[in-house]
């Protein structure tokens, strides 16, 4: 019976141990491709908020801001939300007066799907009535019924980035 | 090992069909449901999720099949779900890699494919007590069962809520699958809740009725 026993929990090692090599063969095989991907889906995402006249490559972050040098900048930060950390990234407007957000795209998220779906949709909806807004004005927009806490925790960190000072001073060499 | 001895010898078609029409997991056996109803609002997401699962299930199968003396009968569910769960972290991997943007709307009905029961049940019912090749028959019958339920489910709903057929084709298949795009009833339009939730849960009773229909026809 002992020896039966220590058989089993043998074989049952050998499966973990087999379905383990399977995982790291299939990460090892797409790993490169996938953050390609993200990194390809990234630039996506800052092409499309950076509007014209924008210097998208070799963006330099610091300070979680980015200056484009068309008069905006890129910001970004992360959030909790609901379930766990979202990834934000948003552009600003910063010869207006105070700083206002012109677009914000959620980049990483694990909120609840069909309750907080609007974090994934950037053209229309809750995050395209973000634009417009800056610091001090994020609570007239309304939070989301269903979805307080990750619309509350979008419209605190949005409020506290458009604050940040690296906002006010571009790093840009004509 | 088994509780049961294996099922009766049958031929290789009558094990595929049996699992396309006879116990099709999706309008027969009601399983997959989740995935089923929340997936199949377009034509392309059905294919995409009916390829994920359906690679998962053969997956399973086989291994199940080809591991079943070695698999001790006391851990045999944790076994079994370990077996699933690894195909299932391989297939989203593999479709992050290979199909990132059918990947980035489907993410997470692919990631519980681990939790459908339609692949455990497979693996319990036959793959434990029976040797390879029908098992990987078997998962065959039942993926090609699945797809068929997941596409005709997809295709209706396409048609019906967005006017169109096999949009979008060219994530799966690249840029020249873009043709592939039939108009049916024009721009626009189309009945909103067919692409709902609960337009899905309409639709599939429907089918299913009808399906049944067709079943008692034929029987009498």
């Amino acid at each position: 019976m002992a020896d039966s026993m220590s058989g089993s929990v043998l074989a049952f090692l050998a499966l973990v141990t087999g379905c383990g090599i399977l995982i790291a063969a299939t990460a090892a095989l797409t790993g490169e491709r996938i953050d390609a991907n993200r990194a390809q889906r990234f630039q996506q995402t800052v092409t499309a908020m950076a509007g014209p006249g924008a210097r998208v490559t070799d963006l330099q972050w610091s300070n979680d801001v980015a200056h484009l040098c068309n008069g905006r900048a890129l910001l970004r930060g992360i959030a909790s939300g609901y379930g766990g950390d979202m990834h934000w990234l948003a552009a600003a407007d910063i010869e207006a007066a105070p700083p206002a957000l012109t677009g914000v795209r959620i980049t990483r998220h694990q909120e609840t799907p069909g309750i907080a779906d609007f974090v994934n949709q950037p053209e229309r909806g809750w995050l395209a009535s973000l634009s417009g807004r800056s610091a001090g004005e994020m609570a007239q927009v309304d939070t989301v019924s269903g979805a307080t806490i990750t619309s509350r925790a979008l419209r605190r960190a949005l409020d506290s980035a458009l604050q940040r000072p690296a906002l006010a001073t571009p790093e840009c060499e004509q | 090992m088994s509780a049961r001895p294996a099922a009766a010898p049958t031929s290789a078609g009558d094990t595929v069909l049996a699992g396309m029409v006879r116990r099709n997991p999706a309008w027969v056996q009601l399983l997959g449901l989740c995935p089923l109803l929340a997936v199949s609002s377009s034509t392309v997401n059905a294919l995409a999720l009916a390829l994920a699962s359906g690679g998962v299930l053969i997956g399973s199968n086989v291994s199940i099949s080809a591991l079943r003396r070695w698999i001790p009968p006391f851990v045999r569910l944790p076994a079994f779900v370990l077996v699933v769960a690894t195909f299932t972290t391989c297939a989203v991997m593999l479709m992050e890699a290979y199909a990132f943007d059918v990947y980035l709307r489907i993410a997470l009905f692919v990631q519980i494919i681990v939790t459908n029961c339609m692949i455990l049940g497979r693996a319990e019912s036959f793959a434990s007590r029976n040797p390879v090749l029908p098992s990987l028959l078997d998962a065959l019958g039942t993926a090609a069962g699945f797809a068929a339920a997941l596409l005709l489910l997809g295709m209706v709903r396409e048609l019906l809520g967005q006017g169109s057929l096999f949009a979008g084709m060219e994530l799966l298949f690249g840029p020249q699958a873009a043709a592939w795009r039939l108009d049916i009833a024009g721009d626009g339009g189309g009945l909103l809740l067919a692409t709902l939730p609960p337009g899905a849960f309409i639709i599939a009773g429907l089918l299913l009725a009808a399906g049944n229909a067709i079943g008692k026809s034929h029987r009498s």
